[in-house]
């Protein structure tokens, strides 16, 4: 008797199976769509290759130039391109091809540390104020609205003077001036997450609050995060090489900014001084925007399931 | 049978621009182990809100809800985190109520994480190789990805969530509504499959009458959110008591050339807004019968044969029925 | 044939998905005839090419499809090699569409009275005062209460069925000679679904005009249509006259739909089911496309693609073992 039962439970589950049978969808996924848009998107290809090159050029830089950035040579003071220099030198006489190598150091960390810091003091005020609601939502979105109304450059530079001119300074700046958006993009996909109903799905089975953040909310924001960070990194290097043009940077810090200031006197007599570290400037924002526009167009259609 | 869960005197209001949404307007029902109770009704009439109320999932303004003798309203956090291991929902959506960056297996673990079933992670795990099993989804797919499966195969996992825990009762809310027709009826298959199976009670949302009919035990009929009428399936199907009920019936364009009549009443005009909804009976604005004490009276539910309850103060007699 | 208002012959339309050399195959080898006064229901599951075959007639293709042969034949003209200009014209005058969800095809910043007479005046060249009595008259006709009120009414402010009412009004003004209807109760609650299915049919009876159902809902198609096309996997399995269809239809998967619809069968008893699902586009069995869910399928189905042929009246099947006419198909399970 009971072996019947079994063979008609066996029986069951086959013809379940039956029914459902199919072959699913190969297993395309994120990974396999953002390697798809490198080879379609020649841009964000590109940005990724100079990317790769800027980032070993400020690793090997000692090996990439062969003289000292700090190496003053008052014999060849502003001395055009050549074999010896090979973006010339400046006014102190110093090789202007190794301090644009060292300056993608300064410049890289300039563009990657506030990003990161307000990518993650964003992300966490964001994810607070989206799933907490209430009082919570409204001080984090009034104090982000305030950073957001003053003009970001006076911002930063307001602080800057009242820190100090260091770099450090400038990592507490410029994360001032970029937590806002983020935590505004963040909370905006809270609030709209936690209506789906995979998370009302996790809430009927039991699972508690900050699982469903963790689990759920957040993991389901890093697309998004991943892109807006590509983005920030920019942003961020435009914001130092203003400041240090308009010179309120570490003036120690010989970042591509700070040389472009330092080389704005001689424009028009050396204009290598400025073309050197403002075309690194411009190539690098490039690539990351590049990059980072690839990648949302790459995580937009699964942003939407 | 035994009662497993009772609702009293529910009610749902929503404030909105220019007044109160009456979503759920005091509604009162049981449900009995083991039986399928049917919820039927068009877009808005508030059977959705309904099951979530019973959940839990958002706070009745007023009523209660019984479960199993104990009143649900009054556990509040851990307590109610642990009585939802008992109360499971199926949703509509199989493309929205499955996380897309979570694998398979992690999704019908979920719930077995949540509550620290089993021993380990590893036997919770083959908990949830084995439901995949039985809801007919093959191991293999435990480290699969939503996005991979077809819609019908992702209920399939929606259900196979719901089952985890063992729980008492599922609150299926339109599970094959967005569903083609031939994978419709898989589900249901499996649904009534897995009644005989653990001897689940379903409470079954759907505002398709043909596909509640065929599952359920008996049937209640809502209206803006209020129960119109309520019976046995084959009563209310048969000789339905309720004007709207007969007028809904009628409406269901059924597959066959043969049944098509171009001359039977259909309902006129469209549901007025919960916002402000009419006094009385809340449907004579669009029943033919209506006189003044609709108007003016709310009609009660009232049991007008054995077990068929119906909210209507002209409700149609065997003569109208046949007619 | 001159008696067909639309006459579609062996439509081929593809996709492009991103980053694939390969294009999916939507539709393939499609014929279709719309008989002039008639209501042509085209049913199938989603994914089966049905809306993607009239989108190609209409040249309404999203970017990355592409039709790839075949012709339209509207009223002597193949409207897959008419200009845009000239398709517009048509598509505006003559041929008209209702979608499933009217918010999507509805101005959301125009009230839907005046977007019903801008119709009328570009299409019929009316005034400004002609065309706005007009839209008032057309939406009364169309079953929208109070309509001199509701004219001044912005979309979102009407309900589904009203907004469906709307668009229905606005596809008739014209009085075009084809309706091409999408979907257009998909949306809507069964009270409503049959107030406009009776509307349509009402309109259809006053201006002779011809209907193209597309549907999945089978008790849909029983109820409005006179003959029906049931597409599979981008292919054309049955074509029949409806009540031929119902009582007698030939192709398992047709047989298997209809048996599959929880209609009388009592609770307990299991419902037939088709097993599986939709083949993938990219990855369609050799032989007939159906077999692989077919219960009746044999090594001939497998191997041989089954042509779509006449069984008898008309009827046309695409299937080497069509069920017996014998009028017993569509029923049973099995």
């Amino acid at each position: 008797m009971k072996r019947t039962q079994k063979d008609l439970y066996t029986d069951q589950l086959s013809h379940r199976i039956l029914d459902a049978e199919a072959e699913i969808q190969p297993d395309a996924g994120i990974a396999h769509s953002i390697v798809n848009m490198f080879r379609v998107n020649r841009a964000a290809l590109l940005g990724l290759i100079l990317i790769l090159l800027i980032l070993l050029l400020a690793l090997f830089a000692p090996l990439v130039a062969r003289c000292d950035p700090d190496a003053i040579d008052l014999v060849n003071l502003r001395k055009p391109p050549s074999a010896a220099h090979w973006f010339g030198t400046d006014d102190l006489g110093r090789d202007v091809f190794a301090r644009v190598a060292y300056g993608s150091r300064i410049s890289l960390m300039i563009g990657f540390v506030p990003s990161a810091i307000s990518l993650v003091l964003g992300t966490a005020l964001g994810l607070m104020a989206g799933f907490l609601g209430r009082r919570v939502d409204a001080l984090i979105m009034r104090l982000a609205d305030v950073v957001l109304a003053f003009p970001s450059l006076l911002l930063a530079m307001v602080v800057m003077y009242t820190l100090g001119s260091s770099i450090l300074n400038m990592f507490i700046a410029l994360s001032i001036i970029n937590w806002a958006g983020t935590a505004r993009v963040v909370r905006a996909q809270t609030l709209s997450l936690k209506e789906k109903e995979f998370v009302e799905a996790a809430r009927s089975m039991g699972v508690s609050r900050w699982k469903i953040v963790f689990r759920h909310i957040l993991p389901n924001c890093l697309p998004n995060l991943i892109v807006l960070f590509t983005l920030d990194i920019p942003g961020a290097i435009m914001w130092e090489s203003s400041m240090s043009f308009l010179g309120v940077g570490d003036p120690n810090a010989a970042s591509w900014g700070l040389m472009v200031s330092q080389g704005k006197s001689y424009a028009y007599m050396c204009p290598w001084l400025i073309l050197a570290p403002g075309l690194a400037i411009l190539i690098t924002v490039m690539a990351f925007n590049f990059l980072g526009d690839g990648l949302r167009d790459a995580i937009d259609p699964y942003m939407k399931t | 049978m035994a009662e497993l869960l009772r609702a009293e005197h529910l009610v749902k209001e929503f404030p909105v621009k220019g007044g109160v949404s009456h979503v759920v307007t005091d509604v009162s029902f049981s449900i009995e182990k083991g039986e399928t109770l049917g919820l039927v009704g068009e877009s808005g009439c508030g059977k959705s809100t309904l099951g979530k109320l019973l959940l839990n999932l958002i706070p009745a303004t007023s009523g209660r809800v019984w479960f199993k003798g104990q009143d649900l309203s009054r556990f509040k956090g851990e307590a109610l985190r642990s009585m939802r291991r008992c109360m499971q929902m199926i949703f509509q959506d199989p493309y929205a109520s499955l996380d897309p960056r979570m694998s398979v297996g992690r999704i019908i673990m979920e719930p077995l994480d949540a509550h620290r079933v089993g021993s380990s992670a590893a036997e919770r795990a083959e908990m949830a190789r084995d439901l995949l099993e039985q809801v007919g989804l093959r191991r293999e797919f435990f480290h699969r990805y939503p996005h991979q499966f077809s819609g019908g195969q992702r209920q399939r996992i929606g259900i196979a969530r719901a089952l985890a825990l063992n729980p008492e009762l599922i609150i299926c809310d339109e599970p094959v509504s967005a569903l083609d027709v031939s994978i419709q009826a898989q589900i249901l298959n499996l649904l009534s499959d897995l009644q005989a199976d653990r001897g689940l009670t379903y409470l079954f949302i759907s505002h398709d009458l043909n596909v509640v009919r065929y599952l359920s035990d008996r049937v209640i009929v809502m209206f803006m959110g209020q129960i119109c009428e309520m019976s046995t399936t084959d009563q209310l199907y048969e000789a339905p008591r309720h004007p709207y009920t007969r007028f809904l019936l009628d409406s269901v364009p059924q597959p066959d050339p043969l049944l098509r009549d171009e001359t039977r009443a259909l309902l006129t005009g469209e549901p007025s807004s919960t916002v402000n909804p009419p006094k009385g009976c809340r449907f004579h604005p669009r029943c033919p019968y209506a006189d003044a004490r609709c108007r003016a009276e709310r009609p009660d539910l009232a049991e007008m044969a054995p077990g068929h309850f119906c909210a209507c103060h002209h409700p149609l007699m065997d003569r109208e029925i046949l007619s | 044939m001159q008696d067909n208002i639309l006459e579609i012959h062996n439509l081929v339309t593809s996709f492009a998905s991103d980053g694939r050399k390969d294009r999916a195959i939507a539709v393939n080898g499609v014929d279709i005839a719309i008989p002039k006064g008639s209501t042509v229901g085209l049913v199938g599951e989603s994914g089966c090419g049905k809306s993607v075959t009239s989108l190609s007639a209409m040249g309404l293709l999203p970017d990355n499809g592409r039709v790839e042969s075949g012709e339209a034949i509207f009223c002597g003209r193949d409207l897959l090699k008419l200009p845009d200009r000239e398709l517009r014209k048509i598509r505006g005058n003559r041929i008209s569409m209702i979608f499933q969800e009217p918010m999507t095809s509805l101005n959301p910043v125009i009230p839907v009275g005046k977007q019903v007479s801008e119709a009328l005046r570009l299409h019929g060249g009316m005034d400004k005062e002609t065309a706005k009595r007009k839209s008032i008259e057309i939406l009364e006709r169309v079953g929208v209460p109070e309509a001199r009120r509701r004219y001044d009414n912005y979309p979102h402010q009407l309900s589904g069925g009203l907004r469906q009412r709307v668009m229905i009004g606005m596809a008739m003004a014209l009085k075009p000679d084809l309706l091409i209807a999408d979907e257009p109760t998909t949306a809507l609650d069964v009270s409503i679904e049959a107030q406009i299915l009776r509307l349509m049919r009402t309109l259809q009876r006053e201006s002779g005009m011809s209907i193209l159902m597309i549907t999945h809902n089978l008790g849909v198609v029983a109820e409005i249509c006179d003959e029906v096309y049931v597409m599979y996997a981008g292919e054309v399995v049955e074509h029949a006259d409806v009540y031929a269809l119902f009582r007698d239809c030939a192709h398992p998967y047709t047989r298997g739909l209809i048996a599959s619809l929880p209609r009388m069968t009592p609770k307990g008893q299991r419902l037939y089911t088709i097993r599986g699902t939709v083949p993938n586009l990219r990855a369609m069995p050799a032989g007939c496309r159906f077999a692989p869910r077919c219960e009746r399928a044999c090594k001939r189905c497998w191997e041989e693609k089954p042509l779509l042929q006449d069984i008898g009246n008309g009827h046309l099947c695409r299937c080497h073992a069509p069920v017996g006419t014998n009028g017993n198909g569509g029923e049973g399970n099995g």
